[in-house]
């Protein structure tokens, strides 16, 4: 090659001298001179050569990318048309490609917000939370003095930090209002390995008991929200309960998990005088380095015996340590996530599975056409090229689709899952999830998409057409039946939960929650004294009582379902306890006159408190029926009896009455045994009044709002709400769970019948001419139809038995999410068996229906 | 007249124009140029005929050897079919690109 190019281009440069000697010649200069002239004009040769080798290097890499791109734009173009032509087919698939991408890309970036995503923390793992155990191994907050201790004693531990949430009103900046406020120690933040995102964190001396240093710090949310982040929060001030707090730092997001929706941060001021039986307090530490947490359990065990040893109300306590997964992140939400990520991933293999069937179907159908271009010399790198074109633009397009989806999903999914699913607010449309899901649904449909071209390999046109078609139907069918497989599955899932959800919404909190408003009253230490407060709540009470829309009003100190819970012991006084293991643990509450009546509680013996019972001698006190039960014989009446509270040098209270028992902390937990303790007795800081309206709760709401405002001036009055929608968010975690499951079902059922109903209507469609001589040889269309719907009924019930068998195996998965009904419920399993052989059967017979009503002359005439 | 340099994306625009009539030889190109532009662009060969060779490696020109008006061996070059759509696309881009210089020439500087 090279020799022959450089003979040529000398050839040519020879021309070129000649041509223009010639001219130079015709212009009147002699042959010599103009020989001269010329060749001085030419140049360097060899350059020339150089360059025109080089420029034709050039120029056939310019040709070929360009004969590329050429290519690839025909290859569209004709991908486009292909598609567009069969309409149906596209949209199809497309709709298809587009719900499998987007939902699983979706729920994939939720669950790895809430579960996945490892804790905010430095070294998350190393961060713990100790708690303490009573002496029937029940979980218990920390006192004051017990973290102290704790501190100073556990070398498992490297800092030890505390929190306590409580209400405060804030009376400056803006209106008086009641707040979430947290008290923290001063090495939270060390023992997270977090800095502030703002300022600085309290110091050693202002988190004494008897500092008088008022420091806070801002939480990050609220920063965000009401200060827009500026800097300039640093150095204002609020008042909260009376006393001005300097703002001197923000926390950074990762504290608003241990402490959510909470406005301030101030110092704890832990005091190892403090009453040790008083416990308010969650602890989180951090292991020393090296230390496992078995090590740094049974430490902590030692270190409590001590405790216990040299202080009474100790005694018999033990401690536990929880990991920061358990504590935050939560078993229940966790096992959900990997349900739901199970789900997805089944509904993405639904897809795939649609698609990959779709693009089956019509390779069959095109096989002619791949067969006369191969014929009329079409290359089959040429047609594999097409047929993957034609694939990828599928792919792209649904995958652009897909994450449009997902984005528009993801608000949808966070609003859904309310307050209660920690970390949901921050789920990102996660890039990795999405490629994921992209890149598993492209190779699914390419593969597919190629099936054509490869069964170009075999021989003649018919023989190819009849011998492919039969093995391809069998792979057909065999997708039709793992779709209907995967939607037994996804049914019998949706189905549990369904009954589940059902059973929770039906479980009898205790009380009556429709008609109830509740309101929280906050009265804290520092603008109330303990005698001001008793006073207060029996004037409140007569103001709303009053109220035209009021039956009855009361109040508690725990709001239902808040998550806020009281626990103590108690014990019969005439069994002689003098062991903390004699003592029964019980929860407790401060309730007002009118709260049993208020809350619709049935009274089961005795009598309910009442205003006097503030100058009575002696503690009285109700208990709930399970006590009752627990702690007395069935002849016994518990009224009048005696019982001691917390330890063996405890009061003695009196047992004036029995009520319904009560479930106000989570709806799917056992009855806890509960003792009611009058508020006169005990004024609380922080009581929620309740009240039984008749009529709109509306107007009666904006009524005792005025009343309170009027009889108490300066209390604030937060948001009125009914009760009802504290039993709503109890279960709110489940519905969330169950509302995506069902999606997911839904569309996972639609993609079936897709699937079966294409299947059929394909077969039709190639047994038309076997038909229409059936019916032409005198069988009836019932006949026909019924045997087409044989055949095909019979790859479905395939299908759905091994669903069945799979879905037998895998819902044991779900069994810890279920309340109140086993996982071989049967009522449920029958419901799926009826759902899937209903929608099998019906968009079998639809398309069996419509052949079967073709005229055989039309079928015949074609011939 | 100066004589002005060609870039060299030009000289493939002006070298496909002149191959738009009948097939001509590297010479004929240059002349044909010379004269259609009035003397003012001459084409060195230096640069004419890498120009060629690329081209022709392209395939927007295709070339065979013939008997030239003097009756001497020459390498005659014409358009192939995409050589004649380049040109095509080229002109368009060509004219779009001259009103534009021009419209700038004539009124940029005048606003503040």
């Amino acid at each position: 090659m090279e020799l022959r190019d450089e003979v040529e281009l000398k050839a040519e440069y020879e021309a070129h001298l000649a041509h223009r000697v010639d001219d130079l010649v015709a212009g009147g200069l002699g042959a010599e001179e103009a020989r001269e002239r010329a060749v001085s004009e030419f140049g360097d040769r060899a350059r020339l050569m150089e360059e025109s080798r080089a420029a034709r290097a050039e120029g056939r890499a310019r040709s070929m990318r360009g004969r590329a791109t050429d290519a690839v734009r025909q290859d569209l173009s004709f991908a486009f048309r292909q598609l567009k032509r069969s309409r149906g087919f596209s949209l199809t698939a497309l709709i298809t490609l587009t719900l499998g991408i987007g939902a699983t890309a979706a729920i994939v970036s939720v669950v790895d917000a809430v579960v996945l995503t490892p804790l905010p923390f430095h070294e998350p793992d190393r961060v713990v939370f100790p708690e303490r155990l009573t002496p029937e191994g029940a979980r218990f907050s920390v006192s004051e003095p017990a973290f102290l201790d704790w501190q100073r004693e556990v070398a498992a531990f490297s800092d030890v930090a505390a929190i306590e949430t409580r209400g405060a009103t804030l009376r400056s900046p803006g209106e008086p209002r009641s707040v979430p406020v947290a008290a923290a120690s001063h090495g939270l933040l060390h023992v997270l390995g977090v800095e502030p995102a703002l300022g600085r964190m309290f110091r050693a001396e202002e988190d004494l008991p008897a500092s008088e240093a008022s420091v806070a710090l801002l939480s990050y949310e609220t920063w965000w929200t009401e200060h827009a982040a500026s800097p300039a929060v640093l150095g204002t001030r609020v008042d909260l309960d009376g006393t001005l707090y300097e703002i001197v730092g923000v926390m950074p997001p990762a504290v608003a998990l241990l402490a959510p929706d909470v406005l301030l941060f101030v110092p704890l001021g832990a005091d190892p005088g403090e009453d040790r039986g008083d416990s308010s307090l969650a602890v989180v530490a951090r292991l020393s380095p090296g230390v496992t947490l078995s090590t740094a359990r049974a430490e902590l065990d030692q270190v409590q015996a001590r405790l216990g040893a040299i202080h009474g109300s100790d005694l018999g306590w033990g401690a536990t340590i929880q990991t920061g997964e358990f504590l935050l992140i939560g078993e229940s939400t966790a096992r959900a996530g990997w349900i739901l990520l199970t789900a997805a991933g089944l509904l993405l293999l639904m897809a795939c599975v649609n698609v990959s069937n779709l693009l089956m179907v019509r390779a069959t159908a095109r096989h002619g056409e791949m067969q006369l271009r191969a014929a009329i010399g079409a290359s089959r790198g040429r047609l594999v090229r097409q047929l993957f074109t034609e694939s990828a633009l599928l792919v792209a397009v649904g995958g652009f689709a897909g994450v449009a989806l997902a984005r528009l999903a993801l608000p949808v999914l966070r609003g859904m899952g309310g307050a209660r699913i920690p970390r949901l607010e921050s789920a990102q449309l996660d890039a990795t999830a999405l490629l994921a899901c992209v890149l598993a649904t492209g190779l699914a449909v390419l593969a597919c998409g190629l099936a054509p071209v490869v069964q170009l390999r075999s021989g003649t046109i018919a023989g190819a057409a009849r011998r492919t078609s039969d093995s391809g139907r069998r792979t057909r069918s065999a997708l039709v039946g793992a779709q209907v497989a995967i939607s037994v599955v996804l049914l019998a899932g949706t189905g549990l939960l369904l009954r589940s959800f059902v059973e929770l919404t039906r479980i009898d909190p205790g009380f009556e929650a429709e008609g109830t408003l509740a309101v929280r009253i906050s009265m804290p230490d520092r603008s109330y004294e303990w005698g001001e407060r008793a006073q207060i709540f029996p004037v409140l009470r007569q103001a709303v009582a009053s109220l035209p829309g009021v039956a009855e009003v009361g109040a508690t100190a725990v709001d239902p379902f808040s998550g806020d819970a009281l626990g103590n012991f108690v014990a019969r006084v005439d069994r002689m306890p003098d062991r903390a293991a004699d003592f029964t643990p019980i929860q407790w509450r401060v309730v007002t006159p009118g709260f049993f009546e208020a809350m619709g509680m049935e009274l089961r013996a005795g009598r309910t408190f009442v205003e006097t019972d503030a100058y009575e001698g002696g503690t009285p006190i109700l208990i709930g029926q399970r006590l009752a039960d627990a702690l007395f014989d069935a002849g016994e009446s518990p009224i009048d009896r005696v019982l001691v509270w917390g330890d063996p040098e405890g009061s003695h209270m009196r047992v004036v009455g029995v009520v319904e028992d009560l479930r106000d902390v989570r709806l799917d937990e056992e009855l806890r045994p509960i003792v009611y303790r009058p508020y006169q007795q005990i004024p609380w800081a922080e009581m929620v009044l309740v009240a039984r309206v008749v009529g709109d709760p509306a107007v009666v709401a904006a009524g005792i709002r005025s009343r309170i405002q009027e009889a108490v001036p300066g209390l604030p009055v937060p948001e009125i709400r009914s009760l009802e929608a504290n039993l709503r968010e109890a279960v709110a975690e489940p519905r969330f769970n169950l509302q995506l499951l069902s999606a997911f079902t839904v569309v996972g059922l639609l993609m079936a019948v897709v699937g079966v109903y294409g299947l059929t209507a394909f077969d039709v469609r190639r047994r038309f001419r076997e038909i229409g001589i059936r019916i032409s040889l005198g069988a009836r269309p019932e006949e026909v139809r019924s045997m087409i719907l044989r055949q095909r009924l019979r790859v479905t019930a395939v299908g759905a038995g091994v669903g069945l068998a799979a879905a037998w195996w895998l819902v044991r998965g779900i069994e810890g999410q279920l309340y109140g009904v086993t996982a071989s419920d049967p009522a449920t399993w029958l419901a799926v068996v009826v759902v899937i052989g209903a929608t099998a059967t019906l968009a079998t017979y639809l398309p069996a229906r419509r052949a079967t009503d073709v005229d055989p002359r039309e079928v015949l005439g074609g011939e | 007249m100066t004589r002005l340099d060609l870039v060299q994306g030009t000289l493939d625009l002006l070298i496909l124009r002149t191959l738009s009539g009948p097939p001509k030889h590297g010479y004929q190109i240059a002349r044909a140029i010379k004269t259609a532009s009035n003397e003012v662009l001459h084409v060195e060969e230096g640069a004419l005929y890498p120009a060629l060779h690329r081209l022709e490696a392209r395939d927007w020109i295709q070339a065979s050897w013939g008997l030239s008006e003097n009756n001497r061996r020459a390498k005659f070059y014409s358009l192939t079919t995409e050589g004649r759509a380049a040109l095509e696309a080229q002109s368009h881009t060509w004219d779009e690109y001259v009103a534009a210089v021009g419209r700038v020439m004539r009124t940029a500087g005048d606003a503040s």
